[in-house]
């Protein structure tokens, strides 16, 4: 097994607000091994934030060990944060000043040269608009920013959270794209998102809560399970079916047929004189785990 | 330690907010100088030699009662303003969260902004009063007005501990604000105690104790001692003895005063943003 970037145990979290008290965590356990894109899914409210807020040393912990790169945090935390870039939420920056002032007041302080600034500007895209201020960016180049300053540090872990929330279609596949790249250059990303499409197109590996809980966790194939469901196209709908039921395969709706051996379908319909027009394999894709597995999680907000 | 120094000097140069701050702190003195100037100008003969005393310039006056410490107090309430504007901002934007991704050693954070806002406050509140002092000196010297031996350098010291009082003002203000994590709620609670404070001191009996009263600390503190007289104490037609009906504040006695305010505001804002979750 390799080396573990992240690892939380029995890691809680409680709040006593107005409205009493509540647990916004409760004894996870995350895993995310060293390198690759690592999706972390939950409903709204359902932690995750509240998790990498933990790890960051941002928010405390009620209870429960978190380590990054093996170092006990939020203790040995400025031993590795050199090492850890993240974007929390939306992007915070002073709007007064420039995006460029912003970022070099920020590598200034770990020390880093200021052309590392313009380095990471450039791979954002946002040379151009360096000078402007904060203020006058939109939402997807404030976002980009934000992903500029995490990139100060030369990050061995990216801890992502809602990265795309806001951007365009084009925004979105150029966040995607700069991600699923960091990840082949070796660097470990967990990636928080609702869009599950996304996390499934980037991530080798995720992992679901929900109510703070861990659901499930592993790689994403594995999540979503092989495929033993088959959609049958044929002339004749009425008359394969009826060919099928009898033969004794499970036909749901759709000329869905569940088996592990399509050629014995096609043996089948064949034997009867009816010829396949299509037989395709129906696959569960990470939407429809993540539903199943949230299924009666409430919705709130992240806290 | 002196890389985050200069960081935050950056911070506080780049802060628009701060820097209009920081120029009133050089007008409202130099405003204040040409008042005085203006109104202590030689008068034509005609005036009778009773208007020309009072009008008359003098810097012991100045220093001891009249408008050095005035301006010391001044310069000390804008530079509340500064420490509390400048990581109000941060609270405000957010950006204090983005700080401690890159510094999570939050005790040393807090240390670093307050160091750099006392230097700040200090450099330049020195500079502005011995600017004042010094110009309060020229225009004696150009009237040809007699100054006691020592003036000058009396006035000088008055500049240092004005522009150290100016500096705990700074750290005040910031430490109030890391602790209301709100610009707003600070000027608010400080408002109020301005507001409602002269009536809670009556309240609580402690007005009747010159001792507790921020002005009689100020003044012992710049000028040396201050004397409060207990109206009630003189007997009709009677001379008491001297000395007592009045209080006397020392500047050893002030500096506990305003040091335990410090410490109390200093103590509990550094415990709460090592220990309270940051948004």
């Amino acid at each position: 097994m390799s080396e573990l970037v992240i690892e939380t145990k029995g890691l809680r979290k409680e709040y006593y607000t107005r409205r009493g008290h509540q647990v916004a965590v409760r004894d996870l356990d995350l895993a995310v091994p060293a390198g690759g894109v690592h999706g972390f899914l939950g409903p709204n409210g359902s932690g995750k934030t509240t998790t990498i807020r933990m790890l960051l040393g941002l928010a405390r912990s009620t209870a429960g060990t978190m380590r990054l790169f093996g170092e006990q945090v939020p203790d040995r935390l400025p031993a590795v944060v050199g090492r850890v870039g993240a974007v929390v939420e939306n992007p915070k920056f002073s709007p007064n000043i420039t995006g460029r002032q912003n970022l070099l007041l920020l590598s200034r302080s770990i020390g880093a040269p200021d052309t590392r600034v313009d380095a990471a500007l450039e791979t954002v895209g946002l040379t151009a608009r360096a000078k402007d201020r904060y203020k006058g960016y939109s939402l997807g180049m404030k976002q980009r920013l934000a992903i500029a300053a995490t990139l100060l540090k030369d990050p061995q872990l990216l801890i992502l959270d809602e990265p795309t929330n806001g951007l365009d279609p084009a925004g979105i596949r150029e966040v995607r794209d700069t991600i699923r790249d960091l990840g082949a250059r070796g660097v470990t990303v967990l990636l928080s998102s609702h869009i599950l499409v996304e996390v499934q197109q980037v991530c080798s590996a995720a992992t679901i809560i929900g109510h703070g809980r861990l659901l499930a966790s592993g790689p994403v194939d594995e999540l979503v399970g092989t495929s033993t469901a088959y959609r049958v196209e044929a002339p004749d709908p009425v008359a394969a079916r009826q060919v099928l039921g009898d033969a004794g395969f499970r036909v749901g709706d759709d000329l869905v047929v569940e088996t592990d051996t399509p050629a014995s379908v096609t043996e089948a319909l064949g034997g009867a004189g009816i010829w396949l027009t299509g037989l395709t394999p129906v696959r569960r894709d990470l939407e429809s785990v993540f539903l199943e597995l949230t299924a009666g999680t409430e919705m709130g907000t992240d806290q | 330690m002196i890389g985050l120094l200069r960081v935050e000097l950056t911070r506080l140069r780049w802060r628009r907010a701060v820097l209009l701050l920081l120029g009133a702190a050089v007008a409202v003195p130099a405003i204040i100088f040409a008042f005085l100037v203006h109104d202590t100008r030689p008068r034509p003969d005609d005036f009778t030699d009773y208007d020309y005393y009072y009008a008359q310039l003098s810097i012991v006056q100045e220093r001891t009662g009249g408008s050095g410490i005035a301006v010391a107090l001044i310069l000390a309430m804008l530079f509340v303003l500064v420490g509390t504007t400048f990581v109000g901002h941060d609270w405000n934007t957010g950006s204090m969260s983005n700080q401690l991704l890159f510094e999570p050693r939050r005790g040393r954070v807090w240390l670093v902004k307050a160091a750099m806002l006392a230097v700040v406050a200090f450099v330049v509140s020195l500079v502005v009063l011995t600017a004042y002092w010094s110009g309060l000196w020229a225009v004696s010297v150009h009237r040809n007005l007699d100054l006691p031996d020592h003036a000058m350098v009396a006035a000088y010291k008055q500049g240092v501990l004005g522009a150290f009082f100016a500096s705990v003002a700074a750290v005040f203000g910031y430490a109030l604000t890391m602790f209301f994590r709100s610009t707003v709620a600070t000027l608010g609670v400080l408002f109020g105690i301005a507001a409602a404070g002269g009536a809670l001191v009556g309240a609580t009996g402690l007005s009747d104790h010159a001792q507790a009263m921020p002005w009689t600390n100020y003044e012992a503190y710049m000028v040396g001692s201050s004397t409060t007289y207990d109206w009630d104490c003189f007997p009709n037609d009677t001379v008491v003895e001297h000395g007592a009906c009045e209080t006397v504040v020392t500047r050893a006695e002030s500096l506990p005063y305003f040091g335990v305010i410090l410490a109390v505001v200093a103590v509990g804002s550094v415990v709460t943003f090592r220990r309270r979750d940051v948004p």
